[in-house]
């Protein structure tokens, strides 16, 4: 117990009745109204749920969550190499195909990324053709696990099999390590859910080509600090997800003089792929969100998501010291505000795919999009639409980055840490810029737009969460 | 069927306001002409329910949620229907209906939160007012203790176990939690919810050393005590709202400081919440440098709570105001511990008690007082079957002091709100009645009387027109929240019912102090003027009503 001292002069917050705001302001004090809205709808049990982890739990909860934005917004990701995943990963044999979001059987499987895990068999060169594809796998004798089981991730349809090149990012403050493919750009391929020839010769251009070459100049260049380019891309008008084309530009510069030391015609093959991928460093930014996000999940009680995925089918997202590394899943979404190519529509498209939400755990992608005029662009036209974007995060977010600047907010850090707590009490949801998929004809991208993530699967983590015992 | 019924429905996306002002326009739409039923609502489930039942659907209603707000219709036309929604709007919104000017990016961009109210305030504030309902009320409250807030909470309906959390948590805090169900405190010299305005503690000289007392001989220090110091400054700690108004006002218009008001919500001194908040509050007042004196102002607690709450009370005088307590408090256990623990049964002896402790005499509250209510009397005195008491107040405390005092005196007093069990409503034919019109089934669709007066108008004119009645007693509650001229209605229709003598006699006892935006002795003068009879006390003004009643004016001047 405390005691109380009685103020002497008071400044006052009203949440309800805003006579009483009136009447603190005629007594001539400061008084500042909150417009309230009914939390989580008025839902019973996320109401008990909240007053609980805002009320008795809240002291434990807040400790929890400083440490794990701490741990998000401190940690320092490196890029250290390239290696194919069977030698790296942990706890995979040579017979698995990794895959984007919550763990999923083959029957559930939404086409893209059925097409997508097909592509890499035949890349693996267990099959030549979908069909025998498809029978490996029917048979069992291809074990798909969610990449996020083994510290990787995925974007969109991506599927990965054991000989797959992969970044390998380290954090060393954390000890943790992840991983990401190479990303395998535009055009017809596999991560958009195409298993063409073209999309199973890109994966094998990736293995024998990109991999060993990029892994040579990442060897000569040393580790290279990838937040620092990143801070430096948000500078520069990337939100980091949707849009990393000046990042991208700070990487190719900051390997250039290894790049030009390759030669060869392999060399050039490797330069016209990086010249024509304006997203190849988006994986390279999820490997290392998930070293960050890796090492907050080992931090106990807290309400702060630190897994974000969807596998076309499902959308999953997993608290911080979940020992159980339970998932908590609801319906992916449907891709809202889209844009399409001329000739498709919303019935041909595809839910919501991949690991890339990754990065709005980190203060990048939906938290950074005031940083971006691209984003702006495509959330509506004006940079007003792409600061409301981030100041939604901030809503729902613990912290705020100290890296991760936003210019036109006078260099306020974008928000770190989405809290399940405030998620649920708003309503407001991460938004997530992506890709839109054909649902059936495996014809690839065919626009864009923007995924609202459900709030059901945060009001099961909240619930779960608040009957959990006390941690410690 | 109804025929030819017109319907109309309006939706307001994200449009949160609250209840009062949501039944200003279910009001607006119902007196609109040739209107059935209207409704403006939030449309929660049980909402749209209603609205389904009532025959109202349609395609605005598609995907409505909690937070939108519906103004729904039933009327003869369609014209009527549409004009009803545009009054609904004008009442809700004013006119023109807003939303057009919120742009984003805007700095004038509503707080949405608690943490986005406090970047707006220096230093981020240090006391919430929690208004929103019941259910909810408790995550607003919490929010604000761990931002390190002090917490008035308005809110009715919270639930037990979630006022003892709340009020653990504070303690372990070191900060208040007022309520639920506190409508008034005072913290700083700042009113909170409804409160009186009290003069300031005094000029500089007041923020001296802590532990300093006296210090009130500034500029138009008034009544400065005893060899100018010991000052007397009333700290007022209240489980009952217009009881701590009562409390603070007198105080002040009788020349003491009021250092704080702290409210307590009216169960905090039962036995399930143990007087968490009243042993807090007095603990803090004893350790504050600004307070003298300390003033208990609740209905009679549990023998217990009452037994560990006094026995918090330290070096400062302690007068607990029990409201209808007979008898000392705990007579053995006070006389052991001699404790300077005083208790008294009015608020106007708790009053008087708390000056008495600090050197300091008030006014005769019955000056004045015994020869209107000779005159009225001998005037009913024409009209044998005038007999009996109609009291109609805004103010719970005032209705059940009131009570307290009416009984022992003219016997059974029926009530919403009856100090013993066998007098509860329906009052049988020829018996005494007052009523609490502040209560949950006077205040269903509908405003507080205090904020909104016209329910009490309605049963002035009943309780006027009928023939047994000898006085009718109302209070007039001032201070902010209240109506901007509650005497400026109320004193025409107390006019018209006593109808130049013919009628029973209106007793008018007026909450409030001269710094109330209403205006003390203005809203005095216009009761008086109409021919009420204006008491000092709201206790006088119960004995005013049982002196006319039993046509005995003595007994104004006699408390027990």
């Amino acid at each position: 117990m405390t005691a109380i001292e009685l103020p002497r002069e008071i400044s006052v917050v009203n949440i309800g009745l805003p006579l009483f705001a009136d009447a603190i302001r005629a007594q001539g004090r400061p008084v500042a109204q909150v417009e309230w809205r009914i939390p989580a709808e008025g839902d019973t049990d996320a109401i008990a749920a909240l007053r609980r982890t805002y009320g008795t739990r809240t002291a434990a909860i807040d400790k929890a969550n400083a440490e794990v934005v701490r741990r998000l917004d401190e940690g320092v990701p490196q890029l250290m190499g390239i290696e194919a995943a069977a030698s790296v990963l942990p706890d995979i044999d040579d017979r698995t195909v990794l895959h984007s979001g919550p763990p999923i059987a083959w029957s559930d499987i939404c086409d893209p990324l059925r097409r997508s895990i097909r592509a890499a068999v035949m890349a693996e060169g267990w099959a030549t053709t979908p069909d025998e594809a498809t029978a490996l796998v029917e048979m069992g004798s291809v074990r798909l696990e969610p990449a996020n089981h083994h510290d990787t991730v995925v974007p969109m349809a991506s599927a990965i099999g054991p000989s797959a090149p992969v970044f390998i990012v380290d954090n060393a403050a954390g000890g943790t390590r992840a991983y990401a493919p190479i990303n395998q750009g535009p055009g017809q391929v596999a991560w958009f859910g195409m298993e063409t020839p073209a999309a199973v010769e890109r994966l094998v251009f990736l293995r024998q080509v990109a991999g060993p070459l990029l892994a040579r100049a990442i060897a000569g260049s040393g580790p290279i600090d990838i937040f620092s380019l990143v801070a430096q891309g948000v500078q520069m008008g990337d939100d980091v997800h949707m849009r990393t084309q000046a990042t991208n530009n700070l990487l190719i510069r900051h390997l250039l003089p290894q790049l030009m030391s390759l030669g060869g015609t392999d060399a050039q093959a490797l330069a016209k792929f990086l010249a024509g991928n304006h997203l190849f460093f988006l994986n390279i930014a999820m490997a290392g969100a998930k070293t960050l996000t890796l090492w907050a999940e080992q931090v106990d009680g807290s309400s702060v998501v630190t897994s974000m995925a969807r596998n076309g089918t499902t959308f999953g997202i997993r608290l911080a010291g979940s020992q159980s590394h339970e998932w908590f899943t609801t319906a992916s979404p449907p891709i809202g505000r889209a844009l399409y190519q001329s000739g498709f529509g919303p019935d041909d498209a595809a839910p919501d795919i991949g690991d890339s939400a990754v990065l709005e755990l980190v203060g990048l992608g939906g938290p950074a999009a005031a940083a971006s005029p691209a984003v702006a662009g495509f959330l509506g036209g004006s940079m007003s639409d792409a600061i409301a974007a981030t100041e939604d995060m901030e809503r729902i977010c613990a912290g705020r980055s100290t890296r991760f600047k936003l210019p036109i907010l006078g260099f306020r850090g974008t928000p770190v840490g989405v809290d399940v707590r405030k998620v649920v009490e708003t309503g407001i949801t991460p938004r997530i810029n992506t890709g839109i998929l054909h649902a059936s004809a495996g014809t690839g991208q065919i626009g864009a737009g923007v995924a609202e993530a459900p709030v059901a699967c945060f009001r099961e983590a909240l619930l779960a969460l608040s009957n959990r015992p006390p941690a410690g | 069927m109804v025929s030819s019924t017109a319907t109309a429905v309006r939706l307001h996306k994200d449009t949160y306001l609250d209840s009062v002002v949501q039944l200003s326009g279910t009001r607006a739409m119902t007196q609109s002409e040739g209107v059935k039923w209207a409704s403006a609502a939030m449309a929660t489930a049980a909402n749209l329910e209603t609205l389904r039942e009532m025959g109202v659907e349609g395609p605005e209603l598609q995907g409505a949620r909690a937070n939108d707000l519906f103004l729904a219709v039933l009327a003869g036309t369609d014209e009527a229907a549409a004009a009803a929604i545009e009054a609904g709007e004008a009442a809700l919104f004013g006119a023109p209906a807003r939303g057009d000017s919120v742009s984003a990016g805007d700095a004038a961009r509503p707080a949405r939160s608690l943490a986005e109210a406090q970047d707006r305030l220096d230093g981020g504030g240090n006391v919430a007012i929690v208004s929103v309902p019941g259910p909810y009320a408790a995550i607003e409250a919490h929010k604000a203790l761990t931002a390190g807030l002090h917490v008035l909470l308005f809110s009715d309906n919270v639930p037990l176990d979630e006022e003892v959390e709340l009020k653990d948590r504070a303690r372990d805090l070191g900060l208040l939690v007022m309520g639920p169900g506190a409508g008034t405190a005072m913290l700083g010299g700042t009113g909170l919810g409804f409160a009186n305005v009290v003069k300031p503690l005094s000029g500089r000289g007041e923020h001296g050393e802590p532990g300093e007392r006296g210090g009130r001989g500034g500029p138009g220090g008034r009544g400065a005590g005893p060899a100018g110091r010991g000052a007397g400054r009333v700290g007022v700690v209240a489980a009952a709202g217009t009881g701590a108004q009562e409390a603070m006002s007198l105080l002040d218009q009788w020349g003491v400081g009021v250092s704080h008001v702290i409210g307590l919500g009216g169960r905090d001194l039962s036995e399930a919440v143990g007087g968490r908040m009243a042993i807090a509050a007095i603990e803090a007042l004893e350790a504050d440098p600004h307070t003298d004196a300390i003033l208990l102002v609740s209905k009679p607690p549990a023998p217990d709570v009452a037994r560990t709450v006094t026995s918090v009370a330290g070096v400062k005088p302690l007068v607990a105001a029990l409201i209808g307590l007979a008898g000392p408090l705990d007579e053995a256990d006070a006389a052991s511990r001699e404790r300077t623990v005083t208790t008294a049964p009015t608020l106007e002896q708790g009053v008087a008690a708390a000056l008495h402790s600090v050197g300091k005499v008030g006014p005769d509250p019955a000056a004045g007082l015994t020869e209107p209510v000779a005159a009225a009397c001998r005037q009913l005195s024409t009209s044998a079957e005038r007999r009996l008491i109609r009291g109609l107040f805004s103010g719970g405390t005032l209705c059940y002091e009131a009570l307290s005092l009416l009984s022992p005196l003219v016997g059974e007093v029926y009530s919403n709100t009856p100090i013993d069990k066998r007098w509860g409503l329906p009052a049988p034919a020829g018996s005494h009645m007052c009523l609490d019109l502040g209560e949950e089934e006077y205040t269903k669709g509908r405003p507080h009387p205090m904020i909104d007066p016209e329910a009490r108008i309605e049963l002035m004119r009943q309780a006027g027109a009928e023939p047994c009645v000898a006085v009718i007693l109302i209070d007039v509650v001032l201070g902010y929240g209240s109506h901007p001229d509650p005497a400026g209605l109320l004193a025409p229709v107390a006019r018209e019912v006593m109808a130049g003598g013919d009628g029973p006699q209106v007793v008018a006892y007026v909450l409030g102090t001269e710094g109330d935006p209403q205006g003390l002795e203005d809203q005095r003068r216009k009761l008086r003027d109409a021919g009420c009879i204006v008491p000092a006390t709201a206790a006088r003004a119960a004995l005013a009503a049982a002196a006319l009643a039993i046509r005995k004016p003595d007994l104004v001047g006699a408390l027990p």
